[in-house]
């Protein structure tokens, strides 16, 4: 495996997992959001920022990308350890980017759920909903600081 | 700041008793104490019938949209009560006459393919001994050769059956074997036409009434809306009657209630004009008295923030004005672009003359928060996702210096979290001082004094490494005065053994905990950066991706960067209001030792 197919592996995965995490994360805070609708229409402006909250880890994913093209190691010239660089960053970014995107959804769906039912928890949902994205952004900063190094 | 609350209980005789509930009501300034929890069925009715209301006015506005403005008539009920109960009726109306139609329409159905036939010679035969059976049959399995060899005729062939009566005399009842697949029904009683006739005045009937429905959507709604008030002035001062308690068997009623210290003189003023006899005590925290905050013009704006978590425990001090300069900066550091700063503060300005009452603390809110945007966007030099460090235009070559790039941001993003960290050790002393006295603030200000001494003795041993500053006496000294609060003094009343157990305790919670919180910080700095990343990539795209073609070409540049853009500020915009809301009441409420739980301070009032 030469090194620049081990990086675009590592780019490959970044982006598509942490890109599938945000898809699964918003699509269990919209379906939440329909049932609740037809409970508690008001609130239709609460449900919309809480599904678009784990949104984050598929931009994260793009935005790990775009930094490490950004260095320019990118080409046929890269070496091993610059191609394994990428694909360990790669690997970091996208897993923690998909299991924090579906569990940080499948939270801001019950906080969905909650508020649908008439308990009033928008705040606190915001606050608990962002607890797992802290591990994507550390993947993240890591991604960056890696790309640093590069 | 929390405004003082002092606890009124006035002793009223009970003829006096309503005279001085209307003088509460107009003061507006009691929150009256409540013993009972559980509303009385009066009341539960009360609170079904506002809530009904709502869904009905809510309907009504949706329908006012829908009307027809010439063909509605006038509304003639001047009573929202009678406007309302006339509403139920018309709606229950309403529903008989579809359910009526839906019948109806289902006969229509069924007598259609029989045609029109009187039904007085069908009873006439019938009484003269002929049965006239009505059957169906699938058409493929319909056999022409039926009507010569059976008494039959074919009537009419619809939809895929064929729909044919047997004449028969009342004893022979046995359909042949070959007719296995054929069914027999009846006829409902009614004619064809009779049917019609009676579709065609339900209809008439259910436009009249919807009409009628359009009419009270057009005028009546504010009648409605003003018996709603009334219905709640109602339940509030049931709830009020509800809470007095009856003493010297029924002749003198108590309310208790809390007045908020600014207001105490004007209600002081007019109670005293009336043989009213009250109690007036300051508020002790174990009775919890509702929280009334009151902020100079600045924090004010950012009190609904506060309000999402949790109103402040009644003896701690109010956070808004501390997180309210912090919150502002992060939320410029984590959208940090300039030219969406700008976009938020001319759209809140323009919006604000226009926007009603309510709206326009948040609309204030908007502006600060675009400033702050803008400043950081200025720092990093990003405006509309360009990147102004790689790309200077002509006139700001100069300064490409001056602005911050990847690298510093990440260390001024740890930085603003150390600052807002120590800070938030700050007013937990202070809190401790002030709750429990100077003795059990000590621990406190052993870490502060720890941490600032070690990272002021590190920066300086940077400077200059010879002089062995950082670890050396002076910095020795500071870290055993700093061990002496957190580990020997930490608790005044305390056997010394227990305090240096609960001391190592409280070290590794602290060690685990600060790192943990400043680490967290960094989420500023990752946010800065997607979000101007995202920038450049909707720029690329917009200026890569657009044809040659000379007009079409411009066109979908902008339309891809009017999209890509506004993608971005929502999604970043919120990113940036969520993050640093968590960062507030996560690291900043938890080193401050804020502890919550407050009610809000709600008087006994005119329903507006």
């Amino acid at each position: 495996m030469t090194p620049i197919v081990l990086a675009y592996i590592g780019i490959g995965i970044m982006i598509a997992l942490a890109g599938a995490g945000s898809a699964y994360g918003v699509s269990y805070g919209g379906n939440a959001a329909l049932g609740a609708m037809k409970k508690n229409s008001d609130a239709f402006g609460n449900y919309l920022v809480l599904s678009a909250l784990p949104g984050t880890q598929g931009l994260y994913g793009f935005a790990g990308y775009f930094v490490i093209s950004g260095t320019g190691v990118l080409g046929p010239d890269i070496t091993a350890v610059q191609g394994a660089a990428v694909l360990g960053a790669g690997i970091a970014m996208g897993i923690v980017g998909l299991l924090s995107g579906i569990r940080q959804g499948q939270v801001c769906a019950n906080g969905i759920a909650a508020i649908g039912s008439g308990h009033d928890v928008f705040g606190s949902t915001l606050v608990l909903a962002v607890f797992p994205e802290l591990y994507a952004i550390l993947a993240f900063a890591a991604t960056f600081m890696i790309s640093g190094t590069l | 700041m929390i405004v003082p609350m002092f606890k009124y209980s006035f002793l009223v005789f009970h003829a006096d008793y309503d005279g001085f509930l209307e003088q509460l009501k107009d003061l507006g300034v009691a929150h009256i104490v409540e013993h009972q929890e559980e509303p009385t069925p009066e009341m539960q009715d009360l609170y079904r019938k506002i809530s009904d209301l709502s869904k009905t006015i809510k309907n009504l506005e949706a329908r006012k949209k829908n009307a027809d403005r010439e063909e509605a008539g006038k509304i003639t009920e001047t009573s929202g009560e009678k406007l309302n109960d006339r509403i139920k009726e018309i709606e229950s109306n309403l529903e008989q006459a579809r359910q009526h139609l839906s019948s109806l329409h289902k006969e229509e159905k069924q007598l259609e393919p029989w045609g029109k036939f009187s039904r007085d010679n069908i009873r006439k035969l019938s009484e003269a001994g002929i049965d006239i059976r009505y059957l169906i049959c699938s058409e493929t399995k319909f056999d022409s050769a039926w009507a010569e060899k059976y008494p039959v005729e074919l009537i009419s062939e619809n939809d895929g059956y064929s729909f044919f009566v047997w004449v028969a005399d009342a004893d022979n009842r046995e359909l042949p074997d070959e007719m296995s697949d054929v069914d027999e029904i009846t006829l409902p009683e009614d004619n064809l036409e009779d049917v019609r006739k009676e579709i065609s005045s339900t209809l008439k009937e259910i436009d009249s009434l919807e009409e009628e429905l359009d009419g009270v959507a057009l005028g009546g709604i504010q009648l409605l809306s003003n018996y709603q008030s009334q219905l709640e002035d109602r339940v509030s001062e049931l709830n009020v009657r509800f809470q007095t308690v009856e003493e010297v068997e029924g002749r003198v009623r108590l309310i208790e209630a809390w007045i908020p210290k600014l207001r105490t003189r004007e209600l002081e003023q007019q109670v005293d004009q009336q043989d009213v006899y009250y109690i007036k005590e300051p508020a002790k925290n174990h009775e919890k008295p509702p929280i009334m905050l009151k902020n100079n013009r600045f924090a004010r704006l950012f009190e609904p923030v506060s309000k999402l978590f949790s109103l402040p425990a009644y003896v701690e001090m109010d956070m808004t004005p501390f997180f309210a300069p912090f919150f502002m900066m992060f939320f410029g550091f984590c959208l940090g672009d300039a030219g969406y700063g700008l976009l938020l503060v001319l759209a809140a300005t323009i919006y604000k003359p226009k926007a009603d009452k309510k709206m326009r603390p948040i609309l204030s809110l908007v502006q600060f928060l675009g400033l702050a945007t803008v400043l950081f966007g200025v720092i990093t030099g990003t405006f509309f996702g360009m990147n102004l460090i790689e790309n200077p235009p002509a006139f700001l070559a100069d300064a490409k210096n001056m602005f911050l790039d990847n690298d510093q941001m990440f260390n001024l993003a740890l930085i603003f979290g150390a600052v807002q960290i120590l800070f938030g050790m700050i007013l937990k002393g202070i809190n401790q001082i002030i709750q429990h006295g100077i003795g059990y603030s000590l621990a406190t200000w052993g870490w502060f004094t720890l941490i600032v001494s070690s990272v002021i003795f590190y920066y300086l041993d940077q400077q200059s490494p010879d002089e062995g500053l950082f670890f050396g006496t002076l910095h020795m000294g500071f870290v055993f005065l700093s061990a002496l609060g957190i580990l020997v003094f930490n608790h005044p009343k305390r056997n010394i053994f227990v305090n240096i157990g609960a001391g190592l305790w409280d070290t590794y919670n602290m060690v685990t905990g600060v790192v943990g919180d400043l680490l967290s910080y960094i989420r500023l700095f990752a946010l800065g950066l997607a979000s101007a990343i995202l920038g450049q990539v909707f720029n690329q795209l917009a200026f890569d991706m657009a044809p040659d073609v000379p007009v079409v070409g411009i066109i979908i540049t902008l339309i891809i960067l009017l999209v890509g853009h506004g993608i971005n500020i929502f999604m970043s915009g919120l990113g940036s209001f969520v993050h640093p809301l968590r960062l507030t009441f996560v690291e900043f409420y938890k080193n401050a030792g804020f502890i919550g739980g407050g009610k809000e301070y709600k008087p006994f009032q005119k329903v507006q």
